[in-house]
């Protein structure tokens, strides 16, 4: 009864995971900037940054509810095109999925807490600091479904005989897409927080541009690190995968590969450009914010577009030896 | 990588899965119920000159835009994670018939609680434009009730399908003959949830002139949605398939509509007709009564699907009714785990135990209670059982598997028996009494009966004078084996193996043959068989090897008749209810919920 064809829900797949990892990333890196936001308002007598930190909780209760609802509609389709594949993830992972969802609601509680201003620790004068455990609860949670995420992309992380096993620890290949998530995840923060930002420069806001600014040039800062840290780990997984991995990659994916690694290329030297320029500018940019996301969407479909293309073609980059034009896909 | 078979459930996953799916079905219909209510107030409030009406619908409003945020959200997402896990097979087939309707379900849901923040955060600035704001709450609530009437419907085609079997059309699954029932139970329960939430903030409220108002507003609507529940609750009754719970779960159905009726009857009392005398006691009773409702919605739904997972299509072990049938030729193991070497005795029979046995009976794995296991006496009577399935265990009447997945099963029970601590007689050798019974053939027709039906296991061919007691043993053993088999634990009195031979048999139990059972069943009206078997045009009788020879791809009633040219089916015949009586203890399976704990069954027809 599945009337969506394989090629197209695909297609679908990856715009949908693209918006999942966006809102998955302002819902693990929001309650940190919070913490920051609310522990320095505090400290310097700051109540725009207080007031501000709390409705950075209220933007990360929200982000989560894409994040349900598309990592729902996600989870779906994959079991619909590769059964086998995700309900034995599910069977295996039940127990950290279920962690992660007990994890989930005791941040929700901590978060409506600190971003309604109510509850124990406005009480006893450490409301500031809920965020903290919240950041981190919702950091192991998000790190255990993307677990979940992987095994289905990447049935030989689990073993052939279920249950919850630390077989895919084991596997370098498991560490870089975790790290690059956690990065990327307070990249995208930053450029939320840019994007509030800039709606202190509209003429009905009641922030003050500078402090609107301010929250610009922070973003601006927490993204380019953290960007260039990406970046940086991506040149050195490229260089252990060795030349034959990079020329195998080419070899499958072929010329779309290639256009899409132009544009994803192309977006993220905008982007560095967009942070360095609002950085030289003391965050004084209205629409540097909406521009940094859009950019960011950009970079997210064309890099997940390139890794779906060579799926297509039967390479997974999640095996875990790669050697020279080894084309181990996914079981389809 | 093969798709995994469900796992034995142990109390813990029943008790986590129906905690969790309470939560869920109570914040589900608050938020339905909530989103009507708001508008409700809403609608007040534009006709009054009373601002705690406006007041009263941007509370709703927020309190349904945080359920649906904060609670139906997480628990909805637990929950399907928990039945994915617990029930992968079921999932992954209303997954395939649902997908579309489900994907569209969550965009609605997710576009209802975007304008539900819409509705709020624009509250008191749209106050010049009031109908455009108006649409927004109307949005939002469409949005909640269509990803509503998307999980009503799946949960109702999973306990009737309808004409979904014969025609698989997604119009058939999603109106399927539950569903207007259903749906109707479904608004009643969101009405009185979200109105027992209302009474109980209207109880806390000091002034006395609003909290009369508000409890009469909400007694109206109360004692409207009553009536729909007990009208949807009775409609849902008629509309149910047979089932062997049928009892329980008219039972259920009977306390959900006295509990509707008694919450409309409070509603009424304490909310149209006085409401000034409304009391705090009141308003819990209606809360007690809601919890009643839901908890009695989801038991008759857990006992009403019976011996399915989907009606007429999957069976409680995930066994799919048309795989069944191929599975019998080309075997389970190959038909799931596509091309992998076929394991081990040992490995296979664990592996068939697992796919159709572990559901029902965890038990048999989990403890070593030689008491809980089935009551087989000699080697070969557990594959002679598994011959006989559709006789001896209605409730899942077919085998799925090759021959050699059934022996290997039969080995693996015995196994099972043996590492109890009980012990399995060897069965007499059949020379031995071939030559006692060879001059008395012509006497005995069951000394003329050919081999049965598995290679390598023959029925012991009997003197006349062992005719008797070999019939009173074999109907003993029919007896125990069927009241063992279908029920999932003993009673504290059950007998060891030392005491079996105490238990009578009655006058009534049939001649017990290898292949009586399955024949008498065979002989039973077809009204019946359908029942048990809706898939029984294409099977192999029972009392044969569904996948050897060509014999297999024989229609059932030819194969009855070259399988049986003795004169027993005179016996037979005589006693067309044979069959189904043979399986003495009511064929009443574990449900869902709890499959470790059932009454005892009767040990005797």
């Amino acid at each position: 009864m599945n009337v969506i064809t394989a090629e197209w829900s695909e297609w679908f797949i990856v715009f949908l995971g693209s918006v999942l990892w966006l809102c998955a990333g302002v819902s693990v890196s929001m309650p940190w900037f919070s913490a920051h936001l609310a522990f320095w308002g505090r400290r310097e007598n700051n109540a725009d940054d207080i007031k501000f930190a709390r409705r950075l909780s209220g933007l990360c209760l929200a982000s989560l509810v894409p994040v349900v609802l598309i990592g729902a509609a996600l989870s779906l389709l994959a079991s619909t095109m590769q059964p086998a594949v995700f309900f034995s993830s599910v069977i295996a992972l039940v127990r950290p999925l279920g962690a992660s969802l007990l994890l989930l609601l005791v941040f929700v509680v901590l978060a409506s807490a600190h971003s309604r201003n109510r509850g124990w620790g406005l009480k006893f004068g450490f409301a500031h600091l809920m965020m903290v455990p919240a950041g981190v609860l919702m950091a192991l949670g998000a790190g255990l479904v993307w677990v979940f995420a992987l095994s289905c992309m990447g049935p030989h992380l689990l073993d052939s005989e279920g249950g919850w096993n630390l077989r895919f620890w084991s596997y370098s290949s498991f560490w870089w897409p975790v790290a690059h998530f956690y990065l990327s995840a307070f990249s995208v923060g930053g450029l939320v927080l840019m994007f509030l930002g800039g709606k202190a420069f509209r003429w009905e806001s009641s922030v003050s541009v500078a402090n609107g600014a301010r929250w610009v040039r922070l973003g601006a800062r927490f993204s380019l690190s953290f960007l260039m840290i990406q970046a940086g780990l991506a040149g050195v997984w490229l260089f252990f995968r060795g030349s034959d991995f990079m020329a195998g990659m080419l070899a499958s994916g072929g010329t779309a590969f290639v256009t899409l690694l132009i544009i994803g290329a192309v977006s993220a030297v905008l982007l560095f450009e967009l942070l360095l320029g609002a950085l030289r500018r003391d965050g004084s940019v209205r629409i540097a914010g909406s521009l940094a996301i859009f950019l960011v969407f950009i970079l997210a479909v064309s890099v997940n577009s390139a890794r779906l293309t060579l799926n297509q073609n039967d390479f997974s980059i999640f095996q875990p030896d790669a050697s020279a034009g080894q084309a181990q896909g996914r079981s389809r | 990588m093969p798709f995994p078979f469900q796992e034995a459930l142990s109390f813990a996953d029943h008790l986590l899965t129906a905690v969790v799916s309470f939560s869920f079905a109570l914040a589900g219909a608050c938020v339905c119920g909530g989103s009507v209510f708001t508008l409700l107030a809403k609608s007040r409030a534009s006709e009054s000159m009373d601002p705690r009406w406006d007041g009263l619908a941007l509370r709703c409003a927020k309190t349904t835009r945080d359920l649906a945020a904060r609670a139906v959200c997480p628990l909805g997402l637990g929950l399907w994670v928990v039945m994915m896990a617990q029930r992968p097979r079921m999932m992954e087939q209303l997954h395939s018939i649902f997908l579309g309707p489900a994907l569209v379900g969550l965009l609605l849901f997710g576009l209802g609680l975007c304008f539900s923040q819409k509705y709020i955060s624009s509250w008191g600035r749209d106050r010049h434009e009031s109908r455009h704001h108006s649409a927004w709450g109307l949005v939002s609530a469409i949005g909640f009730w269509c990803a509503a009437v998307v999980l009503v419907s799946a949960c109702a085609f999973s306990v009737h399908t309808g004409g979904w079997v014969e025609k698989p059309v997604l119009s058939n699954a999603l109106w399927n003959p539950i569903f207007p029932a259903a749906f109707l139970t479904w608004v009643a329960l969101s009405i009185s949830a979200f109105g027992a939430c209302g009474l109980l903030y209207a109880a806390t409220r000091k002034d006395i002139a609003w909290r009369v108002a508000l409890v009469h507003e909400l007694g109206k609507w109360m004692v409207a949605g009553a009536a729909a529940g007990v009208l949807g609750w009775i409609w849902w009754g008629i509309s149910l398939p047979e089932s062997p719970n049928q009892k329980l779960v008219f039972w259920l159905v009977a306390a959900a509509v006295a509990a509707q009726t008694a919450l409309g009857g409070v509603a009424y009392r304490w909310g149209v007709r006085d409401p000034e005398k409304q009391h705090r006691r009141h308003a819990c009773a209606a809360s007690a009564l809601v919890v009643l409702l839901v908890a009695a919605c989801g038991w008759a739904y857990a006992e009403a699907k019976g011996n399915f997972q989907i009606h007429q299509y999957m069976y409680r072990n995930g066994i799919i009714i048309e795989e069944a049938e191929n599975s019998n030729q080309t075997g389970l193991w190959k038909f799931v785990n596509l091309g992998e070497p076929m394991p081990a005795q040992g490995e296979l029979g664990a592996f068939s135990f697992r796919a159709q046995c572990m559901a029902c009976h965890t038990d048999w794995v989990k403890s070593q209670d030689p008491a809980r296991l089935p009551r087989f006496r000699l080697k070969g009577d557990a594959l002679r059982f598994l011959g006989e399935m559709r006789a001896k265990h209605p409730p899942y009447p077919l085998l799925a598997g090759a021959p050699e997945e059934r022996r290997a099963l039969a080995a693996y029970l015995e196994t099972l028996i043996t590492k109890s601590g009980r012990t399995l007689g060897k069965r007499p050798e059949p020379s031995a009494a071939k030559s006692k019974g060879a001059g008395k053939r012509s006497e005995n027709p069951e000394a003329s009966k050919p081999e049965m039906m598995e290679k390598g296991v023959a029925v012991p061919v009997l003197s006349p004078t062992d005719t008797q007691d070999a019939k009173e043993s074999q109907e003993q053993e029919q007896v125990d084996s069927a009241a063992s088999l279908t029920r999932s634990s003993d009673s504290p009195n059950v007998e060891t193996s030392g005491k079996e031979e105490a238990i009578l048999i009655t006058p009534s139990a049939p001649p017990i043959d290898a292949q009586d059972g399955a024949k008498a069943l065979d002989a039973r009206k077809p009204e019946e068989r359908k029942e048990v078997s809706p898939v029984s045009s294409g099977l192999p009788a029972e009392g044969q090897d569904a996948g050897s020879g060509p014999e297999a791809k024989m229609p059932p009633k030819e194969k009855s008749a070259a399988a049986s040219t003795t004169p027993l089916n005179d016996a037979q015949n005589q006693n067309p209810e044979s069959g189904g009586s043979v399986s003495a203890a009511p064929s009443s399976p574990p449900d869902d919920s709890q499959d470790a704990k059932q009454p005892e069954e009767k040990n005797s027809p």
